[in-house]
This record gives structure tokens, sequence and C-alpha cells, in this order.
């Protein structure tokens, strides 16, 4: 059975984002606070996304390179490494890597909970890996063509690795073709532990409520949202079990997709080992 | 009553012994009389920081009969505390290590001519206890089918927020049976009770197979054989995680 693969320092496995950094992400995102653009969501999902993931990865120690992760952008400069800061230029990097060279590490206010019924405010580290980019054309197929290029590259070496997984953050208007058929060549590249997955973030201006995880378009807003989520893979059953486990609504057959929601969630669903279910 | 303790255990694979996270306490006893004998074992959950000393800290309050899980917390939380961390170091610490816990306390009858005695069990998550009375698996505390096992059980926390009311009321929960003279018991933690229960329940020679593992060696041959095997859907026998297997021997 697919997706049954150890994830380890010895057999890691690849994460790979690609990100929309072009003109159309400077339109307002969704219902979110006033003046907030798309390209503003994409950065803070990002940066959210790597911080959890290295936290995860995170030991007494240090951090274990259980993934690598790679980071490419597509816009006005066309399709290229995305990172900024000592780790620009790079297509793939550690885990490690990462939580070791943020470009700065910003304090941010978080609310909590005290313990007693109130909200205590506490400030968080909040590292910065990107900043909102919004210029130029949606070269997606191209973005898409350069992921099948180092994911093939990453199975060659890794060959018995749990499948890379692939996040595309996007409002979905690619302005260079028609991108499922490049979707569906990337989702047949394999490992001996099944196909790789490619999951879709769909950042909106639409002011249609949040749509995590669906089976089917039913509740999706648009034609790029239908997109997407045609481009996007099933969740294998170790997913889905966290999917339903994590308290999402989640059908039978849910889609790797989510519509101006966050998709942190989905590194909590890898699994590297025993994740207590009361750990916040 | 006369006790014998002996504890083996393993790394995950791919892990070196000094990250070796489960915990036990205490170490091994051989022939030794005792009107009460206590006895735990921990396994810190992979997905957090410093669960090593965590579950090193929940042995010995179990064995000292001292658990109070904000002194405890106090503790794990000065020794992990140092300045000028990275920011995942501290965020990861914030969030607290995680483990669970199983504790064996046994008691001699009182008067000593009886062949048996009385033991009670404590535990939280998934290592478990089993009572092994000539060739039969009388007890299993607290699963007792290896479907029960998953990797996302509730844990006692350092971080004592993460606590449940619920949680709390399971350590404070004991689990009482008798002893008979010749009984054995073991303490496991999960990967290798989840293995444990499913070569009983399919194959019916775990208790065989687990007697003869004795030393570290036959251990190791064990483990290795059953981490490498598949079952038809592709799911091995034995996740590859920590192991511990603590073999605690009464007679009157």
């Amino acid at each position: 059975m697919p997706y049954r693969a150890e994830i380890s320092r010895t057999n890691p496995s690849l994460i790979l984002l690609t990100i929309d950094q072009s003109g159309s992400m400077e339109d307002p995102f969704g219902e979110g606070p006033t003046g907030r653009s798309k390209a503003d969501s994409l950065a803070d999902a990002i940066n959210r996304l790597l911080q959890n993931l290295v936290i995860k990865c995170t030991k007494s120690e240090g951090i274990r390179d259980y993934y690598h992760v790679g980071v490419i952008g597509y816009g006005e400069k066309g399709v290229g490494p995305a990172f900024i800061g000592s780790l620009a230029g790079k297509d793939v990097v550690s885990i490690s890597e990462i939580g070791n060279n943020p470009a700065r590490v910003e304090n941010r206010m978080k609310k909590i909970d005290d313990g007693a019924g109130g909200i205590l405010e506490q400030v968080v580290k909040f590292p910065v890996w990107f900043d909102p980019v919004a210029k130029g054309g949606t070269p997606l197929c191209a973005a898409l063509q350069r992921a099948k290029t180092i994911v093939y590259n990453w199975l060659t070496k890794h060959p018995g690795c749990y499948p890379p997984i692939i996040i595309n953050i996007s409002d979905g208007e690619a302005t260079d073709g028609d991108i499922l058929p490049i979707a569906e060549e990337l989702k047949d590249m394999s490992s001996e532990d099944g196909n790789a997955l490619l999951f879709n973030l769909h950042l909106s201006s639409s002011k249609h409520p949040a749509v995590e995880f669906p089976e089917n378009t039913a509740e999706l807003p648009d034609n790029f949202a239908k997109l997407l989520f045609s481009a996007s893979s099933t969740l294998p059953d170790s997913m889905w079990t966290m999917v339903q486990a994590e308290g999402f609504i989640a059908s039978e057959h849910p889609r790797g997709f989510v519509f101006n929601a966050d998709m942190v969630s989905v590194v909590r669903f890898l699994d590297i080992g025993t994740r207590p279910s009361n750990l916040r | 009553m006369q006790i014998s303790c002996q504890t083996l255990w393993l790394p995950k694979h791919g892990s070196s012994d000094e990250e070796y996270e489960d915990a036990y306490f205490p170490t091994d006893v051989e022939n030794t009389d005792k009107r009460l004998f206590r006895c735990a074992v921990a396994d810190g959950a992979t997905e957090t920081s410093f669960s090593g000393l965590w579950a090193q800290l929940l042995t010995k309050a179990y064995v000292y009969n001292d658990i109070d899980l904000n002194l405890l917390a106090d503790t794990w939380k000065q020794q992990t505390t140092k300045a000028d961390q990275p920011w995942y170091v501290e965020e990861k610490r914030a969030s607290g290590a995680f483990a669970a816990l199983v504790g064996l306390t046994l008691r001699a009858s009182k008067d000593k001519r009886e062949n048996s005695g009385t033991w009670e069990a404590t535990a939280v998550g998934d290592s478990c206890l089993f009572q092994v009375r000539k060739k039969d698996l009388i007890t299993c505390y607290p699963l007792d089918k290896w479907q029960q096992f998953n990797s996302s059980p509730q844990l006692l926390s350092s971080n004592t927020h993460n606590n449940s009311a619920e949680l709390k009321a399971q350590l404070i929960e004991t689990y009482e049976e008798e002893w008979r003279s010749g009984d054995v018991f073991y303490l496991m933690s999960d990967a290798i009770a989840c293995w444990f229960l499913r070569r009983q329940s399919e194959s019916d020679d775990a208790i065989e197979v687990i007697s003869k593992t004795t030393t570290k060696e036959s251990l190791t041959t064990l483990v290795d054989e059953e981490r490498r095997h598949k079952d038809e859907e592709g799911r091995v026998w034995m996740r590859n995680d920590d192991v511990t297997l603590m073999r605690i021997k009464v007679t009157a």
C-alpha cells in the first residue's frame, strides 16, 4: 500500500512550494482586513508553513533533516527560486538550513488563552523568508514544468522516499496555458511508495467563505477555484485519517485543496512519529 | 517477595543511543527481597523536544510515589531553559514535552505463608503492562488489542495547559489485581507492546518469543527482524520507534 514510507533523516522527503508572485496578487484578499492583498496573505501563508515545518522537525539538539524544501516563485521574472536573504538563488535546501537562515525574525503579538477564561497578548518570534511580491504575468504552467524537473531529480536520488508533496499557492489565473495536462504529468511521477502529491491553496478576492479539503466542486465559487481543485491530488488514506482527527469535516475522498484558508494544517498531517493528540 | 527486574532497550533505527527518548526506572534488580516494589516505563513522543528528560522525570516520580505534574514541569523547565536559543528551539520548548507512562506497584502479602500478593498499575497513553502466568497472558493494561495503537495518543505534557482533567484523572486511577508466585510482568513502550499483542493474537507465540529475549543481542535480532517483516498490506510488524522491554519476575 502506498504512502507508508518512513520519513527520516536517512530517508527524507521533499516539499516543493510553487508561489504566485504575479501582478494579480496585488488585488485585495477575500474577507480579510482592509488593505491586505493576496500577496500579503501568500507571504504570511508561506512563512507560517515553513515556520511550522521547521518546528515539527526540531528536537532537543536542533533541527532534524526529515525534509528538504524548495520554493519556486512565478511572476514578472519568469520562474525561479524565491527565497530571499542568504538562501536566495537556491532551488532546494534542507529544513535545517531554512530554520537557521530566515531573512529576519520579527516580533509579533499573539493572543493566547490565559487559562482562566481570558485572553493574553504575548510576543512571539515570527521568522520571515519571503516578502510580498506582485508583478507581471502568471506563468503557472512553466512553474509546474520546473516543479517536474526538481521532483524528477529528487526521485532519482531518493527512490524509496515518502512521495514528494508540491504545494501550489496561487489565484489560479495562469497566463501561459492549460495547467491540467502538466499537473497530471507531475502527479504521475512516483517513488516506490506512491505518486507525487499536488496540493493547491487558492487565494481569491472573492468574499466566498473558506473551503477546506472538499470532495467536489459544489461549494467552490468560480472557475479558477474549480480548475485548481481539478489539478489537486486526492489525500492519501493516512492523511485523510488525520484530517478527520483534526476535526475537519471531510468527505470520503477529499482533495488536497483549500480556498481562502490555511494550508498549515497539512504540516500536521505529515507523519514523522508520535504526535500527541493534545499537542496544541 | 523476591523480585527480579531486567530492562532491555534500543533506540529507533537510524538514531543513536543518545537519541533514545524512552525511560525506565529503577535499573536492574536481581532476586531481591522486597515488601513493596515500584517500577515504571515512559515513552517520550518523537514530535516533541526534550521528551526523553520528561520521560525520565515521570518514571522516577512514579517509583518515588511523588507525581506532582506542576513540580515536575518546573523541574523540566529549569533543566531545558538556556539563554540565546535559536527561535525554533524556544518555540518547540514552549509547546512542552509529552510522554506516555505505565507504572507497576507490587505488594507482598501481609501473611508471609501466602503464595501471592497484590499489584496495581497506573497508565496514561499507550505504554503497556502485561501479566503472564505460566504460558498465559492474563492481563493487558491499558490497551488489549493491537488495533488500538495509533500515532496520536493523549500524553502527559510538561506544558501543564495541555493536560486535561480527564488525563490527570488517569494518573490517579489504578488497576488492581493479584499476583501469584512465578508470575512475570512486562512493561513495554508502544511499538513493542503493539507488536506483542498482534503477534500473540495472530501467531500465539509472542509470550514464548519474548520470554527468550533476555539479552540486548536477542532483542536487537528480534526487533531488526520485525521492523523489516511486512504484512500483505505493506505494514511492518513493528513500527520503527524506540523500544523498551522491562521484565519483572515475582516469587513469594
